[in-house]
């Protein structure tokens, strides 16, 4: 039954595939979850010297380095020597139970040697709700920044603006126009084909064959009422055909309301189309926080924010009992979790021992607990506690919740850092002028709320003992890069609340900040006059190539309405005129029945005298 | 040249000593390896199996390569079946949170919808082919096989410089 060789030949097997594994397991484990975490964060993950032990169950390397995804050659953070202890049989039911992990040695922003960036092939985009509403907020955020305040032209060339933007307006009115006067022509069919006047001039011709002079019996009298009832009928008839007309026609005025609502609106929007690819921007007084420190808070804010999401991402995967059936690649297929509330979960790290120092020198400690792929299986939250001071008074501490025990995910942050020096750093950052502190302390009180697709976040920054030295970028020194330089370098405290929503898909981002008023003067009597003039001239180009199309449509709407109103009107006029002539006539017939009536019975009442 | 050695192989395979039984069973098994995902722990197992059971290896490698380029055309068919099984199948749902806990079970990624579609049809499968099989092998052996070898044809083609060259080829490849 056995085959001696086979088993011989599975032995040396065997034997050699445990003499490879114990060379080259640490070289594939590290090549595995490199390219796992690589995968995602969406940037290169690198862990050197890892060094798997199956005997102790325990992992560890010598440095990981995790790149930033928007600046690949700057780490996001990186750990020195760290190792976590395993639990061994979970891992044989495909889960990974880390009782301790110790990260030592952990950086921010520390400098890489080689680009982080992954190939085209290795991304893979997690679009989710923060980024996608982000992503039109700072779409919206760099029209308003202070590029585009110096790019505002003196002259503006509208006729090339229009040629380039394409009006829409002047194609959609056209064909609403086709449409409508193919309904006014429908409707006059629609009025000729029922015959209504036809019917009236029936009736009337009818009614006034009846000559009540010439009636003088009492047959006659019935016969002509009879008459008069058939006509009233008619009449009635011809009422019904009228009203279901002009419900209709009800209907149909409402639509060309409608249809020349919709003109002004399409209007409108290729003037605001017209407006922003002139890049004019609004200049206002809750503007200017925008204008200057909006595309780098934006920036700031869909970078961390999208870290949570991408947490958020991972942890909901595997939330859903009915995971929607995905397209794989050949021969992959999907995986589907099945969640047991007395299972232990897939991965668990029930705690993170962290310990570093940031950028700036400042020593961290921090404390990461139960992290982990399923919270309802653990029924606890994943809380980050992360603190950090130096002998200098500056502070640190960041805490943070990831709770995804309800239906709808929740995660909150809250930062507060205090005095931290600002020498060196870049306060403002954009095309124009770039800003940098020469000296000063800062405080940031930054919270973070997130719940289900709502997400709140409020900042303060407050900067004290400033001083500021501002770079003016570009060839040319524009009046509004002086202005700038100027107002910005002549402040030296600095605060700024900046509130950004996003809910259901929309963002608003409101920053108010002590150089609004400031700036806001200044910049309104250069560049306000100058936006106006230009906005005037596209309102005037488009409004002499529009209006006339608008108008005519309005005349279009107007005289047919009009004529058909008119046709109605008259309708209603002689159906009532015919309504009362019958009444009328009806009226005398039956009194001289009536008369005739008595007459007989007194006749009756004589001849049995 | 993929064809006709495939054909060849099968030829090979039916006019070997081994009973049919041992063809049959060992092109089953051939035929779970080549529908299901390579790389599972039923497919280390059975391919233990055919290393240390006295079935015909050849049966399984020509199981495994029909079975295995019809798995890639049936591959959505496995997908759509499997995530029937693990999904739609509310039944079902227990029985595959209970497997999921248990140790070396969860390892087998069964939880994958191709795995799953294509095991359980495999498993469906088992029984009819390898009578099928059986049958045919004994059917070959009995009524085709000797008529085969007696046919003017494969006399002739046997003695052409083609098939001599084509067995040399083989040889020289391997």
């Amino acid at each position: 039954m056995f085959r001696w060789k086979g088993i011989i030949f599975l032995a040396v097997l065997i034997g050699l595939f445990i003499v490879l594994g114990l060379v080259f397991t640490d070289q594939w484990l590290e090549q595995q979850l490199e390219k796992t975490a690589s995968y995602m964060v969406g940037a290169r993950v690198e862990f050197d010297d890892l060094d798997f032990s199956l005997s102790k169950v325990r992992l560890k390397w010598q440095r990981l380095q995790v790149t930033d995804p928007k600046h690949t050659m700057t780490n996001l953070f990186e750990t020195g020597e760290s190792d976590l202890d395993l639990e061994f049989w979970p891992l044989l039911s495909k889960k990974v139970i880390v009782e301790d992990f110790r990260i030592h040695n952990f950086r921010t922003s520390t400098a890489r040697k080689e680009d982080g960036r992954l190939s085209e092939k290795e991304k893979h985009e997690k679009p989710n709700f923060v980024i996608r509403a982000l992503s039109a907020l700072g779409g919206r955020v760099q029209q308003q920044s202070l590029s585009s305040l110096s790019t505002v032209k003196k002259n503006l060339n509208v006729d090339s603006l229009l040629k380039h933007l394409n009006l829409q307006s002047p194609q959609k009115i056209d064909s609403l126009q086709r449409a409508l006067s193919a309904d006014y022509q429908s409707w006059k069919t629609r009025f000729a084909s029922l015959r209504i006047k036809e019917d009236i001039a029936q009736t009337r011709a009818s009614l006034k064959g009846i000559d009540l002079k010439k009636i003088k019996k009492l047959d006659q009298l019935l016969a002509a009422l009879k008459k008069i009832d058939a006509a009233k009928k008619k009449i009635k008839d011809t009422r019904q055909k009228y009203m279901t007309l002009k419900t209709d026609f009800e209907v149909q005025l409402k639509r060309s309301k409608e249809g020349l609502r919709l003109a002004d609106d399409w209007i409108k929007n290729d003037y605001k189309r017209a407006r922003s690819m002139a890049k004019l921007p609004d200049i206002s007084l809750t503007n200017i926080g925008k204008f200057v420190f909006g595309p780098t808070l934006v920036n700031k804010v869909q970078t961390y924010l999208g870290y949570i999401t991408t947490v958020r991402h991972y942890a909901s995967k595997l939330k859903s009992d009915k995971p929607p059936k995905a397209k794989p690649p050949r021969l992959k297929g999907q995986d589907i979790y099945f969640y047991n509330p007395n299972a232990r979960p897939d991965w668990w790290i029930k705690k993170i021992d962290l310990s570093g120092q940031t950028s700036d020198g400042l020593a961290l400690s921090g404390l990461i607990q139960n992290l982990v792929s399923d919270q309802r299986q653990i029924h606890k939250v994943t809380k980050i506690h992360i603190s950090g001071e130096n002998n200098r008074k500056t502070r640190l501490e960041l805490a943070g919740t990831l709770n995804y025990l309800g239906v709808s995910p929740r995660e909150n942050f809250r930062l507060d850092y205090r005095h931290f020096p600002l020498k060196g750093k870049n306060l403002i950052r954009s095309s124009v002028l770039s800003t940098t502190a020469k000296n000063g302390f800062g405080k940031i009180a930054a919270r973070a709320d997130l719940q289900g697709d709502t997400t709140q976040l409020t900042i303060q920054f407050d900067a004290a003992g400033l001083n500021l030295l501002t770079e003016i970028k570009g060839r040319k020194t524009t009046e509004i890069q002086r202005i700038l330089g100027q107002t910005i370098d002549g402040m030296h405290r600095l605060d700024l609340s900046a509130f950004l929503t996003i809910l259901k898909g929309r963002s608003s981002l409101k920053v108010k900040s002590n150089l609004d008023r400031q700036l806001a003067a200044r910049l309104k009597s250069v560049v306000g006059e100058r936006v106006n003039k230009a906005a005037q001239k596209i309102r005037k180009e488009m409004d002499a190539r529009l209006q006339p199309q608008r108008e005519k449509l309005a005349r279009l709407i107007s005289t047919n309405e009009k004529q058909l109103k008119d046709q109605i009107a008259s309708y209603q006029q002689m159906l009532k005129e015919q309504q009362s002539a019958a009444d009328r006539k009806k009226k005398e017939i039956e009194t001289r029945i009536a008369r005739e009536k008595n007459k007989l019975g007194k006749q009756l009442k004589g001849l049995f005298k | 040249m993929f064809g006709l050695d495939l054909l060849a192989k099968l030829f090979k395979i039916l006019r070997s000593e081994d009973s049919p039984n041992k063809i049959a069973f060992g092109f089953v098994m051939g035929m779970i390896i080549g529908l299901t995902p390579l790389w599972t722990i039923h497919n280390l197992i059975l391919i233990v199996l055919i290393v240390i059971l006295r079935v015909n290896i050849g049966a399984s490698l020509f199981g495994y390569i029909i079975f295995g380029m019809l798995a890639y055309v049936l591959d959505p068919v496995f997908h759509s079946f499997g995530y029937y099984l693990l999904v739609d199948v509310a039944v079902l749902h227990g029985f595959w949170a209970r497997l999921y806990q248990i140790p070396v079970v969860a390892l087998s990624h069964y939880n994958n919808t191709v795995v799953i579609g294509s095991l359980v049809s495999s498993i469906i499968l088992f029984i009819p082919v390898f009578f099928a099989m059986k049958y045919f092998v004994v059917w070959y052996r009995r009524v085709v096989d000797p008529k085969l070898q007696k046919l003017r044809i494969v006399q002739i083609f046997k003695a052409t410089k083609f098939y001599r060259m084509y067995e040399k080829i083989k040889i020289i490849g391997g």
